[in-house]
Parts: structure tokens; C-alpha cells; sequence
């Protein structure tokens, strides 16, 4: 019997069960076998609607309380060749390009680095710019407090 | 405090979790740990509040709509704002962030019809009008967070 995608999203989006055989479990909530669960899981990893199965740390209380939201004003004729080169940098966790809403908002490229301080942030920022040559507008938004973090529901 | 082998089950398997029947077992292989010490000490991480999940991070822009909003708000109606946003079961990540825009949330719903609904019904609730920033393109590939050089290295 096939595994509903919605219903196997719904039953592991808020983490795998901690005990030795864990797709057991949900296959017993799904009523489906173990094989099973594990196929369809694999298979959606393989169809990336799983970006990545594992660990989601909680950074903040890992010591990573800078958190930056960079965002940029990149000319459109080169927005995907500098997105490319800002997602390849090792202190850039995210990268997307989004509208920009004039006239109350230029900025186009988003990016995220975190540090265990701001200094830190600052001085891996202003390497980034020389290193890529960029000397378009940017801002920097540190967040001074999460009011919610979890991963999207879809059910 | 955080030993060697914490370290690793922190940043090692954030991505490739193994998908087999005894994926703890294998993890315990992998690092010379019995299955029920993986476990253990998955789920004192866990306690500790270290670990949200062992799970998937899903592809928004397959299952579903969604995108970042911006709004401006008073800092002294910051929290009634902020706890307005969080009652909606389609909103994510909630931040505080030092600006003019101050306070930033992911929403994201089964449909583009429900995802104006939810930033159209917050946007009268805080009288504030929305910045609506969907995403257009993802230049990033999830790799999970690097923690520390040392366990990502080795």
C-alpha cells in the first residue's frame, strides 16, 4: 500500500521518534510497514521535498547569538552571479533573492551569517565585501529576540 | 559541557541521517558507541534544548506557499504585535530585528489564497501594512549549520 505523502509529512515534520527503530514507530502510526516508511522517506529526500533529514541545532543556545540579516541592493543584469558568490562563502547560511518593494525597501539579495558575536559578523562582512568587490547598499539586521522558531507545518 | 562525541552528533549529522531500520545502531558504528548511548545522549541534547529536532527540513516551494513579511511596529506594541503573528499556526520564524522594519516572520500556507488571507488578517489586526517579500530564487544549498571547524573536519 502507498504511504500518503501529506500523512508521512505530518507524522515525522516535528522529528523522528528517539527509541531504536524509529520508522517502525511511524510506520505503526501510519499503518504501513517499516520497509515502507523508509522508502517513502528516502524517496522524498531523493526528490529533495526533504531538503535534508538530521540534526536542527538551536544555535542561539549553542553560543551564536549574532545573528545578521544582510541584505543588498545588486544590480539586476548581476544579481545571479553575485548570489552564486555569496552562497559559496563558508560564513553564509542562506542566500535568496526576493522583490525589491520601492520606495520603502531596495534591497534585493538576502543573506544570513551568524557569529558568537557581532564584531565577529562584522569583520567576516567586510571581508566578504572586498573579497567579492561589492560595493553596492547594504544594511544589517541583528535580531534582538526570536518570538518563534520551528520548522513550517504543513498539516 | 560538551564532549568530543557530542560535538560530532551535533555536526555531522544534521544531513545523511541514516535511512535504514536501526539508524542509532549505525551512527554507534560510525562513532564506537553502543546504539542506547547514541540514544541517550540524542535526547539529553535535546533536553538541554541544543537539538529542536532530529527530522526533515522541508522544501517550502514544493509542499507549499510561502514568504518572508516585514512590518513596521511601534516598539512599545512590539509584544501584543509579535504574540498577534505567533497565534497563526501558518507563521514559522518570528524575529525582532533592529530597524525601521522591526519585526520579521516567515508565513507559509497550502495555498497563495490562505497565505493573503493570514498577512491581509495580520496586517489589520497591527494597522501596519506588510512588506511582502517572497522568495524569488535560492542561490544556497542546505548543508545544516557548521559549528565548530574542528568536528566538521575530522
Amino acid at each position: 500500500m502507498a504511504i500518503s505523502t501529506d500523512q508521512l509529512i505530518k507524522t515525522i515534520q516535528d522529528g523522528l521518534p528517539l527509541c531504536p527503530r524509529p520508522y517502525a514507530q511511524i510506520a505503526e502510526q501510519l499503518e504501513a510497514t517499516e520497509q515502507e516508511v523508509i522508502d517513502a522517506i528516502a524517496d522524498l529526500v531523493e526528490d529533495e521535498v526533504i531538503k535534508r533529514l538530521g540534526v536542527v541545532v538551536k544555535h542561539k543556545k549553542l553560543g551564536y547569538v549574532a545573528n545578521a540579516m544582510v541584505v543588498w541592493n545588486v544590480d539586476d543584469s548581476i544579481v545571479h552571479e553575485i548570489g552564486d558568490k555569496l552562497a559559496a562563502e563558508p560564513a553564509v547560511t542562506l542566500c535568496y533573492q526576493r522583490p525589491r518593494r520601492l520606495p520603502h525597501w531596495p534591497y534585493n539579495l538576502f543573506t544570513m551569517i551568524h557569529g558568537k558575536e557581532r564584531q565577529v559578523v562584522f569583520g567576516e562582512l567586510q571581508e566578504i565585501r572586498q573579497r567579492l568587490k561589492l560595493d553596492c547598499d547594504f544594511d544589517v539586521l541583528f535580531s534582538s529576540k526570536c518570538f518563534k522558531q520551528r520548522g513550517a507545518r504543513y498539516f | 559541557m560538551l564532549d568530543e562525541i557530542d560535538k560530532k552528533l551535533l555536526q555531522h549529522y544534521q544531513r545523511g541521517f541514516p535511512i535504514l531500520a536501526r539508524p542509532y545502531e549505525e551512527i554507534g558504528g560510525q562513532l564506537g558507541l553502543p546504539e542506547n548511548e547514541v540514544i541517550e545522549r540524542f535526547r539529553r541534547l535535546s533536553n538541554e534544548g541544543l537539538i529542536s529536532r532530529i527530522g526533515p527540513v522541508l522544501n517550502h516551494s514544493l509542499l507549499g506557499v510561502s514568504s518572508l513579511v516585514a512590518l513596521a511596529i511601534p516598539l512599545d506594541m512590539i509584544d501584543s504585535v509579535a504574540e498577534i503573528i505567533n497565534s497563526y499556526e501558518e507563521v514559522n520564524h518570528n524575529y525582532l530585528r533592529e530597524h525601521y522594519y522591526n519585526l520579521w516572520f516567515v508565513v507559509t500556507a497550502r495555498s497563495a489564497q490562505r497565505l493573503d488571507e493570514v498577512i491581509r488578517e495580520i496586517e489589520d489586526q497591527s494597522g501596519a501594512a506588510a512588506l511582502i517579500l517572497p522568495m524569488e530564487k535560492n542561490f544556497h544549498i542546505d548543508l545544516g549549520f557548521k559549528l565548530w571547524q574542528s568536528a566538521q573536519t575530522s
